[in-house]
């Protein structure tokens, strides 16, 4: 009897041991897929909006309402965003004439993407300003 | 002995179980991972490429690779409308897509402009992606989904 109590104990322990290793390993690998589709979904609309503000002239315009505008419009309700574009003139140095700083501000998340295009705006034929345009975007 | 065969066959069946739901888990999780990695490549083909030959357009029935844009992010009407009016089966074989897909172009009230593929979706697992440019001075989105 009681080594039957003994093997049936030792048994039991056996098949919880299993039971926790089982569960342990099934919680460890869901853990262990992390979807980065979504940040890189991010970093792919982050570029094409800053191209788009390129080549539709809104950046060489310096126009902080209308590239606001633009920026809201395009992205959706979603997805918060900042930006920060510099206006340099080149006179012996970079020197730094404008800045602006536009927003559609929420709490930060773990997400967070940022990009920057470099461009140049000409006027009669010749640089008016060396910029740099960086944006900053995150799901909400 | 039959207590004891009756947990050796209850831990044997959850053995199997668990073991086949992970290998499904863990193949949809490939499958999609596949699926993500083959949509942002066909978009940034479409989006920042001319295709292959660049004036692919004027005869469709010699392209190498498929792009939708004169310059990144600038559509070229004339490369969406005639993408748009290839049979599906040319499509997908001029992406090298091996799932099903359907496209459109959106102006910003939310109009589709040009359309083509697939928009009845049945398969479990879908992937979609928005992506923004500019059609004729206006900026437009880029839609697209796959599924299979």
């Amino acid at each position: 009897m009681a080594k039957g109590f003994v093997l049936s104990l030792d048994a039991a322990f056996a098949v919880i041991i299993l039971i926790v290793f089982l569960m342990a390993f099934s919680f460890l690998s869901s853990q262990a897929y992390n979807d980065s589709y979504p940040t890189l979904v991010l970093k792919k609309q982050s570029g094409d909006l800053l191209t788009i503000l390129e080549k539709s002239g809104e950046l060489a315009l310096a126009n902080g309402t209308q590239i606001n505008n633009t920026v809201n419009a395009t992205l959706p309700t979603s997805i918060a965003w900042n930006m920060t574009i510099e206006y340099y003139n080149y006179s012996s140095g970079f020197v730094l004439d404008n800045t602006i700083s536009i927003a559609r501000p929420d709490s930060v998340t773990e997400d967070i993407v940022a990009n920057e295009m470099k461009f140049v705006t000409f006027q009669n034929n010749s640089i008016r300003y060396y910029g740099i345009a960086r944006l900053t975007i995150w799901a909400k | 002995m039959i207590i004891a065969s009756l947990v050796f066959i209850i831990l044997t069946v959850f053995c199997i179980t668990f073991w086949f739901n992970s290998n499904i888990t863990a193949s949809e999780h490939a499958k999609k991972n596949r699926m993500e990695y083959e949509i942002i490549s066909i978009s940034d083909l479409m989006l920042k490429t001319s295709g292959v030959p660049y004036d692919w357009e004027t005869n469709t029935s010699n392209i190498s690779s498929i792009g939708l844009v004169s310059s990144p992010n600038v559509l070229s009407s004339k490369k969406l409308s005639n993408f748009t009016n290839m049979s599906y089966g040319n499509i997908t074989s001029a992406l090298g897509l091996k799932y099903e897909f359907n496209f459109y172009v959106e102006d910003a009230s939310g109009n589709r402009l040009y359309e083509a593929g697939n928009a009845t979706i049945s398969a479990k697992t879908v992937v979609s992606i928005t992506r923004y440019a500019l059609l004729d001075g206006q900026k437009v989105k880029v839609r697209m989904n796959i599924h299979g």
